[in-house]
């Protein structure tokens, strides 16, 4: 770990050297412009981090399911069936130790404070809290991160969000068959119903159109309710998915899954 | 198959899909009437509150509104050049986007209002549209003594954002009644297509993730002048005709056909249509073209200075257009004859050339110094 001075010292180098490539690029002609790239350096330890946390969460707790079907008879992928148990937990535990690093890193406001944790003692109560919390929504969570200045908070969190993170790798989780039917039958109404009434509502914007501002401000604000409704719907079906791929009965990881060599 | 061929075969498709969209518009009247209905409760409503905040006017002829304008669209032209000058055309930007929409709404006061509602709206996105796509990406990876890969599937996720979509779409709405209804129009919107759609599309670059990103301006002159001309031509309003032409290209030209053929050939991602909210292209284009138009029919010095401005901005931001432009005026000044012209033409071309070759504006002095480190 750096401390801070470190860190900033760093970061202006790999400005400096960033900016110069960006000089190059532009006298190559190549359109771009300074400012992100200023903004991507200093900001890349609060986004990009907690990012890649997440990601690696959902990669551990794929290998974590994955390891439990080793044995079982739904497998059928024989390439899987040479892996052992162990191997894939292994595999599981060490993607989590690396999302568990990623979290303290982002959790770390200012590098200053890392000797004073040292004389914290590990508020194991607080570890324990956060496995029994851990659910489906850990991931999005650890996306949620917010650093810490202080020394005593800064622990308590690294304890919380390592215990959800041990606890969302490694906890059995069910879901009943009448919930994945009904996450699947949300998901196909919604693709239908957003986009037609959106059509409809703005069509009906225009049928009620020549009525003055106060009709206008009322069909900008009718539009946008109907779209805040299916937004709350879309955030519904976002966590029934999530709760699925967390039990296993689909890929926790979300993007498509994992599979064999 | 010729250009006339494509060009008709064009006109008939797009004239197709509007019949269709026509006969579409009557099936989910029954539907639509009684939210219309709902609508118009609300805004019966509303109206008393907001009656005072209609009636509120400015001059338009007052100098200080001129000077705003013509301002915002100086900054906006020279804006290349400086950092700073981007941050103040910005606030330009929301000072004058309630006089823009006071144009096309008919006040000051309601511009007002609409343009308040967007600056709220602008954070709000909400997913329209979610196609699974085919393609699938592989990444293998090793840990622990096992390799396995990870498989990450394109998926399409598309949101619409309500200050930025949203809010446009409903003033194009409102106003629709008062430009679209004469059969004329309506070919002379597919007309306009056929020329937007192309330039756009040329003028647009698709990024994978975060959408298209196109320059305001082409859509905004695009639609002032088409815009204005037709609106001349045919006695209708011209600010709410430059409105919804400037909104209408945007969307259909980089929303939907950019973003379909981007998708086609990179994958499918994620986007948001009017993402950027209040200073997204579709609502940034509509005030940049309501304002270039207003500034330009003021004429004399206004017209003036913004017309060197924007051959300015046009030579630095697009140097082959404007080389094939200055070209065709050369030509045509021979052709018509007008030679008094001609040492003037030549001089200005030179001069911007010159000044293209000579200062390395804002890549200038600091990249010197960069290459000189690097040597």
């Amino acid at each position: 770990m750096y401390c801070e001075d470190a860190r900033a010292k760093i970061a202006n180098i790999c400005l400096e050297i960033a900016e110069t490539a960006a000089s190059v690029a532009l006298e190559r002609g190549y359109e771009i412009s300074k400012e992100p790239i200023k903004k991507g350096v200093y900001k890349c330890r609060d986004t990009s981090k907690k990012e890649l946390a997440a990601d690696l969460l959902l990669e551990a707790r794929s290998l974590w399911v994955w390891s439990n079907k080793i044995g079982s008879e739904r497998v059928e992928d024989p390439s899987l069936v040479r892996r052992s148990r162990e191997d894939l937990r292994n595999a599981s535990m060490f993607r989590a130790g690396e999302a568990m690093r990623l979290i303290v890193d982002a959790l770390v406001k200012d590098g200053e404070i890392i000797s004073e944790l040292d004389r914290i003692p590990i508020p194991l109560d607080l570890v324990k809290k956060g496995f029994d919390d851990a659910d489906e929504i850990v991931p999005k969570k650890v996306l949620k991160i917010k650093p810490e200045e202080d020394p005593e908070m800064l622990m308590n969190k690294v304890a919380y969000y390592c215990g959800l993170a041990m606890g969302y790798v490694v906890k059995k989780a069910d879901v009943d068959e009448n919930l994945q039917r009904k996450f699947l039958r949300l998901k196909l109404a919604y693709s239908v119903a957003a986009p037609f009434t959106f059509g409809v509502f703005l069509y009906a914007s225009y049928l009620a159109s020549g009525i003055g501002l106060g009709g206008l401000i009322a069909s900008i604000f009718g539009v946008v309710a109907v779209m805040e409704a299916f937004k709350l719907m879309s955030s519904y079906i976002e966590k029934i998915e999530m709760k699925i791929r967390w039990t296993g009965k689909l890929d926790p990881y979300v993007k498509e899954g994992i599979s064999w060599e | 198959m010729d250009v006339l061929d494509i060009i008709s075969w064009a006109a008939y498709s797009v004239y197709i899909v509007l019949w269709y969209a026509g006969k579409a518009l009557v099936v989910l009247r029954p539907l639509a009437e009684p939210i219309a209905d709902m609508f118009e409760h609300a805004g019966a409503a509303i109206n008393p509150a907001v009656t005072y905040l209609s009636s509120l006017a400015i001059p338009l002829d007052a100098s200080w509104i001129n000077f705003l304008l013509w301002l915002y669209l100086i900054t906006w032209y020279l804006h290349l050049w400086h950092d700073y000058i981007q941050k103040v055309n910005k606030l330009l930007y929301v000072i004058s986007g309630p006089i823009a929409l006071g144009l096309v709404l008919g006040s000051f006061g309601a511009g007002l209002v609409v343009w308040a509602i967007t600056l709220l709206l602008s954070r709000r996105d909400y997913l329209l549209l979610e196609i699974p796509g085919r393609r699938i990406r592989s990444f293998k990876r090793e840990c622990c003594n096992i390799r396995y890969v990870i498989r990450i599937r394109d998926v399409g996720a598309y949101f619409v954002n309500a200050g930025g979509l949203i809010v446009p779409l409903v003033i194009l709405i409102s106003v629709a009644d008062r430009i679209f209804f004469r059969p004329e129009i309506q070919f002379l919107f597919i007309a306009y297509f056929l020329l937007a759609i192309p330039v756009v599309l040329i003028a647009s670059r698709y990024e994978k993730g975060r959408g298209i990103s196109m320059d305001p301006f082409v859509i905004a002159s695009l639609s002032a002048l088409f815009g204005a001309g037709v609106a001349g031509f045919f006695e209708l309003e011209r600010y709410p005709t430059i409105f919804a032409f400037a909104v209408l290209g945007s969307v259909i030209g980089c929303d939907v056909i950019k973003l379909a053929w981007g998708e086609a050939r990179y994958g499918l991602s994620t986007g948001s249509v009017g993402g950027a909210g209040v200073f997204d292209g579709i609502i940034a284009g509509a005030v940049h073209g309501l304002i270039f138009y207003y500034v330009w029919s003021l004429g004399g010095f206004y017209m003036g200075t913004v017309a060197l401005a924007m051959i300015c901005y046009i030579f630095w931001r697009y140097p082959i257009a404007f080389f094939t432009l200055s070209a065709a005026f050369l030509i045509y000044a021979l052709v018509a004859k007008y030679l008094d012209l001609l040492p003037f033409l030549i001089v200005f071309i030179v001069v911007l050339a010159c000044l293209y070759l000579l200062i390395p504006v804002e890549r200038g002095i600091r990249l010197k110094i960069k290459h000189e480190r690097l040597r």
